[in-house]
């Protein structure tokens, strides 16, 4: 059954991420103008940073951001993230990981959900949420885009929001929805629940209910007991 | 902002928190910040020949003053764990120091009475055992492929210091599927804080049985089985915990017969 209040606020949950993604096109053009120079280096990038810093430190639920580099797009570095993520009171701050493809902690992003599926899917996509152990060791959500230079894919620009900032936004929206409900994601993960026994960071149990219409764009998805009195 | 290549893969974000965040027992910030970086040279952490960051760079990231840092720096490389050199490649560079005979006990085993051992074992059962228990309730798809891909890393690794990588960041990678971001913390500061305890280096039986008993957790989380799971993960901290009390006890024996630990340096 198709609740039309449900669908409501799954299109206002959508609105949120649509306005979150724009602030990614800068980020979004400027790598595909530096992917598209001729053998470009680690280097270029710095063009990126006063990009990823308006994202970064605009007042908000942003976390970080920046471009995730294709393997073999850059010159000197088979991989390569320009990632910078908000550290309270000072500046931005980048974010070091290990991307020696041979070192035991290398940290292949290739496989990561918020790189693969942009990548296999030329779609944008919303990871999460999970804990980014690899960054601030919180709990995120990742809004990522693909980039392309000359018709072919060479990375993604993406986002990180904090899960708990992003729930002051939704759950507002979901509490007042006649019945409980729960945000799931396309992973079939809790995002955020009004009914106390659903948990975030779950896997969705039967008893949060049934699809409350068709999932949206990104595969986020609303589910409870449908409102009989509609 | 450093591009140099080598600076990119030991001195991680995750690195530096967790050194910024380990409990030490070391009084004085540029007592604990030595200590911290000594023990992440030790583990590997920090790769043999790094580069350091610039001063400036790496004090604002670890939030002590320049100066704290100096000398910080001056005492490790003191110790020889660190090595400056001018010019234009130059620069402050860790050293893996030549007596970190990875064959023998942790030199900083002495520091632990047979009690204190039983109870770094009781607080990882809490931790590690927990975080395995919800990792095999929540893990999704993609979470269980990480695992699956850092075990195979962990049984590839070719040496002792790799293989303590491997597994510190499997550990991890087991919390952070527990999707609880203070679980995780905890089990990044362990890399830290007792590291050098806890990846001691086996035999190849004892090799052996611990690649088995790491695949058997990371099968109890695909199956989403949380009791196995727990259990798994507590039965391999049980079993290094007897085998640093083997290893504590031997020490005192040592000392008994004058052979041992007296007079050795931490």
């Amino acid at each position: 059954m198709i609740s039309v209040k449900a669908l409501d606020a799954m299109r206002q949950i959508t609105t949120e991420l649509e306005d979150l993604f724009a602030l990614l096109q800068p980020v979004a053009s400027g790598f595909a103008r530096v992917a598209g120079l001729g053998r470009p280096v680690r280097e270029d990038l710095i063009d990126l940073r006063g990009a990823i810093s308006d994202v970064v430190e605009r007042p908000g639920p942003i976390a970080g951001a920046g471009v995730i580099v294709a393997p073999g797009i850059l010159v000197d570095s088979p991989y390569w993230m320009e990632w910078w993520w908000a550290v309270p009171h000072r500046d931005p701050e980048a974010l070091r990981v290990n991307v020696e493809p041979t070192a035991p902690d290398f940290f292949d992003y290739t496989s990561a959900d918020w790189y693969a599926i942009p990548e296999r899917t030329g779609t944008r996509y919303v990871a999460g949420p999970y804990v980014d152990y690899v960054c601030r060791t919180e709990y995120a959500i990742t809004l990522a885009r693909p980039v392309r230079a000359a018709g072919a894919f060479v990375g993604v620009a993406a986002l990180d929001i904090a899960a708990s900032r992003f729930e002051r936004r939704v759950l507002p929206v979901l509490s007042s929805l006649p019945n409980a409900v729960t945000l799931v994601n396309a992973a079939g993960r809790v995002i955020v629940s009004t009914a106390p026994t659903v948990w975030p960071g779950e896997r969705v149990p039967a008893s949060a209910g049934e699809p409350l219409g068709e999932a949206s764009v990104f595969g986020w998805q609303l589910i409870g007991s449908p409102d009989v009195g509609e | 902002m450093t591009s140099n290549r080598q600076a990119e893969v030991g001195l991680t974000t995750a690195t530096i928190s967790a050194i910024l965040n380990a409990d030490t027992h070391e009084t004085g910030r540029a007592d604990q910040i030595t200590g911290r970086l000594a023990q992440a040279i030790r583990l590997g952490l920090i790769l043999d020949r790094e580069r350091f960051p610039s001063e400036a760079d790496l004090a604002r990231r670890l939030g002590v003053a320049p100066v704290t840092l100096r000398e910080a720096l001056a005492t490790l490389r003191e110790r020889g764990l660190v090595v400056t050199r001018r010019g234009r490649d130059g620069g402050t560079f860790a050293q893996m120091p030549v007596d970190n005979d990875l064959s023998l006990p942790p030199p900083r085993l002495v520091e632990f009475s047979t009690q204190d051992i039983r109870e770094l074992g009781d607080y990882r059962r809490a931790i590690s055992g927990m975080a395995a228990r919800l990792a095999a309730e929540r893990a999704v798809s993609d979470e269980i492929g990480a695992l699956n891909v850092q075990f195979e890393r962990l049984r590839a690794a070719g040496n002792p210091v790799e293989r303590r990588r491997a597994d510190a960041q499997l550990w991890v990678i087991i919390a952070a599927a527990s999707q609880s971001p203070r679980l995780t913390r905890e089990e990044q500061q362990f890399r830290v804080e007792i590291g050098d305890l806890l990846w001691q280096p086996l035999a190849e039986d004892e090799l052996a049985d611990s690649i088995r008993s790491r695949h058997s957790l990371i099968t109890a989380i695909s199956d989403h089985a949380p009791e196995r799971a727990r259990m798994r993960a507590e039965a391999s901290i049980i079993s290094e915990t007897n085998r640093l009390l083997r290893l504590r006890v031997d020490l005192y024996e040592g000392d008994n017969r004058g052979t041992g630990t007296a007079g050795r340096e931490v």
